[in-house]
């Protein structure tokens, strides 16, 4: 029997006066890959976006479900202590805040939430020193400043760690791909897949097949204009790759 | 008389003919002036100060001074508190008081400026702090200097005079202190330093009014291969102005003026810095971050002049404010004046708010909405925090910004 | 690299200023002095309405009781106001019906100048108002843009047959009140040009009036009055040559910018009036208030080049009134010999959503002082305002200076200010990257600081892109070979 994750109830949302999530429904059961695909300005990161409630975009009607509660309303942060996690495209730098202080405060925030104590520094160290093994991130950089002045691939690998140190119940990877090399790419990917089990699940949001290779998904959705307009399995994402996405648009127009 | 200008009732007496007579012709500052351009200058001209020698400080306490194994020197209104000091002696440094000194005269005929506050410093020195450090005497101790303000309406004229002769090496940590329950005391004070060949001074200042004015006129001299390090942390103030010349006289030296101000309801804080690069072959860097809370003002005018022939000078200047508050209000003027033309200079200001991306980016990782602006501010005055290499300083800078 | 300095300075020295000839034009000159009677001379010869006396009389009286202003970081001699002819016309013969009629000296002189009328008619569809000392002595293709309902004429046209525009709009930006050179241009100010374009028109041709200092012994007090009406657009260009004399000229002009709601006012100046010679004697004294306001999503923008004048003190700004609206300003400023040069600009952001630019470099040589002083304020109203800055010196000798004075002033937090500024050499490994290619020493300095000028040169239009370049060649390579 599938548990249900998260459910996406006729989504739709704007930024100032432009209509962009126009009606968008999805279920997520535990244990599943979702990719989502799309040409640009589709809504693929708005999306990502409203998940992880970014109050830049008003949520004009249907409702996000997480784990049976409905969390259209709350703060990205209490989003966060829930489980839910999202790898930014654009991972922003924050000059100033070690990432160490950074995560060790998020960390603590979150057992706050649920009523633990804050994590021991030994420990803490400990699951530093496991966590960014996984992703290969070099340790120096655990000391920088939150993203200042990293590579685009230490970047991604950075939002990898700390999604291994957060352990999420839903990830939802916004163009993780983007940017990376073939061997960074599959340095990212192994990464998540060894963080995958029968409780989480993931959300891939790309524009290209490539990293589908290395996270197999098990169901493709297509989305267009703000919806979805296709699902099927990861032959779908094949077909694109080789089709393009106009022969969805005109489907989707008849 | 002098009632047109400061309005005080009874002050004891001048100790520099020399002050007094200038400070009888100089006339009270105005915003006209470019100096003064938005300082409320009114505020101050309101209180009418008295003179008074009375402690009422019991113990520092409810300062939570970080712990230091060094030297403490209290003034205490302008007096030295013997009961809160710690004097004892260091091979090499000569500690003295104007008060004990039979040269009073010659000491504040020894003007250092001309201008309003400077002059009513030396004509009412209420106490001067002498720091000699002989040659080659490098004080591992840090020493503490706390000029505390405890009684209403008092005006206190203190001065601090630092001599590094050669090879030497000297850290102070300054503090200026409002007692909470003080209303309108004014702390003028003069730092007046002399930094000699291949010396190196560090000076941590720390400002934490209350409700009280402070006004500081540092004057430093560098002679070549020195090094000057100046910190200054402003918290909270009705009108704090620090207004530091520093001279660069020789040639090799480093000179770094760095700061945090966070003026909050009803505050001005004022930083003017100017560096004299008058010789060839030197770096200075500037640092000053503001964040103004409520219809606080933050001011940071620095200014950097390169005379004809210094070059090869480095300098760079940085003024960073965020602004928190509706009403909040900042005025930068980062000033460059250069007469050379082999030398690397630049500045920037910048004024606004929290990135909202950065603060979606923390949240979304847990972090609940004011830790996460904790987080930025602290991010925000890192650079300058990290310049005092003492931990709990650090520790306790951080948490006096912070409770602002 | 020591050739580098010793090189350019000599080539500096040697630095001829091109337009310093003397047109041999009989003029019609008020005498010396300054007073009510002469005011009244001047309103009189114009044949002006009383209202416009009025105004005269009234920035006369101000001016009286008015102090020179002290704070920029120039140093000159005061001038000596009641020495300067405060009126000076080319002596016209008879009303001029067409340009073949132009008196054939004064075509002469256009020509020298590089912008012979005759052509501009016929190939670059470029409309010149031609100003010589005081009075406006030629424009070109009015009747072309009166077709559109557009207006540029001069200031005294303007005044004649257009009165109603004139009186509403003249000192609404700068009032005569605002400063002391603003108070003597209103109480005496001889000519100008004036430019109405009418609501949602694009003017379609570049408009310039070419200013020009000619007889000795006399001020220029020019205004310029530009309205562009609603949704309306015009791109505006200014050039201004003087002779050699060993006198210091003055020049005090006003220029007033009004772009109405969703208009663009596109304001070029390239301004060489003469610098002095070499030992820092002679040249013009450039004193001038130069300011627009917007409306609901308009749009100014001020580019100059500025190369000539002994003292210039000049901040062309932007009252960014309306909502939306966006202020730039785009300016190089080259200082030779003892040339002192104090300008920037003010970006005034007053209505919401307001964004202003400023691109400022600074180039100086020889003896010369060059100062960029600017404020950025924003109101305590002005929400989500923007302003982005940078102000960079170059420097060509040991012996000038280069200074910045930007102003901030933010009472807004929702705003965001950045200021940025740099004072350097010139790269001595830039030059060596150019001569090891090849590039002579002087071609790779003008090639350097062309490039360095470059981000503002963009802005100009293209018949004084060219023109500006040639310029900053004249004023720093020198006479090579």
């Amino acid at each position: 029997m599938k548990e249900l994750l998260v459910e996406i109830k006729d989504l739709e949302c704007k930024i100032g006066d432009q209509k962009i999530l126009n009606g968008l429904n999805l279920q997520v059961n535990k244990g599943e890959v979702h990719a989502i695909m799309g040409p640009n300005g589709s809504g693929k990161s708005t999306l990502s976006s409203v998940l992880a409630g970014n109050d830049h975009y008003e949520v004009t009607n249907g409702s996000i479900n997480f784990l049976g509660e409905d969390i259209t309303e709350i703060s990205p942060e209490e989003r966060s202590w829930k489980g839910l996690f999202l790898a930014f495209q654009y991972p922003v730098e924050i000059p100033g805040v070690s990432n160490i202080n950074f995560l060790r405060t998020a960390l603590n925030e979150k057992n706050k939430f649920h009523g633990k104590s804050p994590i021991p520094a030994k420990h803490f160290l400990k699951m530093v020193a496991d966590k960014s093994a996984l992703v290969g991130l070099d340790n120096k950089l655990k000391n920088r400043s939150v993203n200042e002045g990293f590579s685009g691939g230490e970047k991604k690998r950075n939002e990898i760690f700390q999604m291994a140190m957060l352990n999420p119940k839903l990830s939802i990877l916004d163009e993780t791909d983007s940017g990376l090399d073939i061997d960074a790419l599959k340095i990212v990917a192994s990464g998540v897949n060894k963080l995958k089990s029968s409780e989480n699940a993931t959300i891939v949001i790309t524009h290209y097949q490539r990293l589908l290779d290395y996270i197999v998904p098990d169901f493709v959705h297509v989305l267009h204009e703000g919806r979805i307009i296709k699902t099927g399995d990861k032959n779908l994402a094949l077909e694109l790759e080789k089709k393009g996405y106009d022969w969805l648009k005109i489907d989707s127009l008849n | 008389m002098i009632t047109n200008k400061l309005n005080y009732i009874s002050l004891f007496g001048g100790e520099s003919d020399n002050a007094l007579e200038q400070l009888n012709s100089s006339t009270f500052p105005t915003r006209k002036e470019e100096e003064w351009k938005y300082a409320p200058l009114k505020k101050l001209k309101k209180i009418p100060f008295i003179n008074h020698s009375e402690f009422n400080v019991q113990n520092l306490n409810s300062f939570n001074l970080p712990s230091t194994s060094g030297i403490i020197i209290v003034l205490e209104n302008g007096k030295l508190n013997p009961n809160l000091s710690k004097l004892f002696s260091l091979k090499g440094l000569e500690v003295s008081f104007i008060s004990n000194s039979k040269e009073k005269n010659s000491y504040s005929n020894n003007l250092k400026g001309n201008d309003y506050f400077s002059l009513l410093n030396s004509s009412y020195l209420t106490e001067g702090i002498t720091l000699k450090v002989s040659a080659g005497i490098v004080i591992e101790e840090t020493i503490n200097i706390l000029n505390i303000s405890s009684c209403d309406n008092c005006l206190i004229n203190t001065r601090l005079d630092v001599l590094l002769s050669k090879n030497s090496a000297l850290h102070i940590k300054q503090y200026f202190l409002g007692k909470s329950s003080t209303k309108n005391g004014f702390i003028n004070h003069i730092n007046n330093f002399s930094i000699q060949q291949n010396s190196s001074l560090a000076l941590d200042k720390f400002q934490d009014l209350n409700e009280n004015f402070n006004i500081s006129n540092d004057r430093i001299n560098q002679d070549r291969s020195s090094k000057f390090i100046s910190n200054t942390f402003t918290c909270s103030g009705l009108f704090t102005k620090n207004n530091i010349v520093n001279n660069v006289e020789g040639e090799n030296c480093h000179s770094e003026l760095n700061g945090v101000f966070t003026p909050s309801y009803n505050e001005h804080i004022d930083n003017h810095t100017l560096i004299n690069h008058l010789v060839p072959n030197c770096q200075s860097f500037e640092n000053y971050k503001g964040i103004v809370k409520g219809n606080g003002v933050g001011v940071f005018n620095g200014k950097v002049v390169v005379h004809e022939n210094a070059q090869k000078i480095e300098a760079f200047q940085k003024n960073n404010n965020i602004l928190l508050d509706n009403d909040a209000v900042i005025y930068s003027k980062p000033e460059l004046e250069i007469y050379a033309d082999d030398v690397k200079c630049s500045h920037g200001s910048t004024t606004g708010q929290f990135n909202l991306d950065s603060i979606f980016y923390l949240r979304s990782r847990g972090i609940s909405l004011k830790k996460a602006k904790e987080l930025m501010i602290l991010g925000f005055i890192n650079e300058v925090i990290q310049k005092c290499n003492d931990l709990d300083f650090q520790d306790f800078i951080i948490d006096s910004l912070l409770k602002n | 690299m020591s050739y580098t300095e010793k090189e350019l300075k000599k080539e500096l020295d040697n630095k001829s200023y091109e337009f310093g000839f003397v047109t041999d034009i009989e003029s019609e000159k008020a005498p010396k002095g300054l007073n009510e009677d002469i005011i009244r001379l001047i309103s009189s010869k114009k044949n002006e309405p009383h209202w416009l006396l009025d105004y005269r009389l009234k920035a006369f009286k101000v001016w009286k009781t008015m102090k020179e202003p002290k704070w920029a970081h120039v140093e000159y001699e005061k001038p000596r106001f009641q020495d300067i002819s405060y009126y000076s016309a080319p002596k016209k013969k008879k009303e001029l019906k067409s340009l073949d009629e132009v008196d054939p000296e004064l075509l002469k002189t256009m020509d020298k100048l590089g912008i012979s009328i005759e052509e501009q008619k016929k190939l670059s569809g470029v409309a010149v108002d031609f100003v010589m000392d005081s009075v406006s002595v030629a424009t070109s293709f009015k009747e072309k843009l009166a077709e559109l309902g557009i207006i540029f004429c001069s200031f005294s046209e303007a005044v004649q047959n257009h009165p109603d525009l004139v009186r509403k709009y003249m000192g609404t930006v700068v009032p005569y009140t605002d400063n002391y050179y603003a108070a003597l241009n209103s109480a005496v100010f001889s000519d100008g040009s004036f430019c109405y374009i009418p609501k949602g028109i694009k003017c379609p041709m570049e408009l310039s009036t070419y200013f020009r200092i000619n007889e000795s012994g006399t001020g220029q007090f020019e205004r310029t009055l530009l309205i562009a009406d609603h949704s309306s657009y015009v791109s505006y260009l200014e050039g201004c040559t003087a002779p050699q004399r060993d006198e210091n000229q003055l020049h005090a002009a006003v220029v007033e910018l009004i772009s109405l709601d969703n208009a663009e006012i596109k304001y070029s100046t390239v301004q060489n009036w003469y610098p002095g010679d070499e030992k820092g004697v002679g040249g013009v004294y450039n004193f001038v208030t130069k300011r627009g306001i917007c409306g609901y999503r308009s749009k100014i923008s001020w580019t100059q080049v500025e190369t000539g004048s002994a003292v210039t003190w000049k901040y062309p700004s932007c009252i960014l009134k309306g909502d939306y609206s966006v202020g730039e300003f785009y300016s190089v400023a080259v200082t030779n010999n003892f040339q002192q040069a104090d300008t920037g600009t003010k970006m005034i952001h007053v209505g919401n959503n307001t964004k202003s630019t400023i691109i400022s470099k600074g180039i100086s040589a020889g003896k010369s002082q060059n100062s960029y002083r600017g404020l950025v304020k924003i109101g305590k109203g002005a929400q989500n305002s923007r302003n982005f800055s940078q102000c960079d010196s170059l420097l060509m000798t040991d012996q000038c200076g280069a200074h910045t004075f930007p102003y901030i002033e933010c009472e807004n937090p929702s705003a965001t200010v950045e200021h940025e500024a740099t004072t350097s050499k010139i790269g001595e490994d830039q030059l060596f990257y150019c001569m090891q290619r090849g590039i002579s020493e002087e071609k790779a300095i003008s090639l350097i600081v062309n490039g360095y000028a470059k981000e503002v040169l963009n802005k100009l239009p293209m018949e004084f892109a060219v023109e500006a370049q040639k310029l900053l060649e004249i004023s720093l390579e020198g006479s090579v070979g």
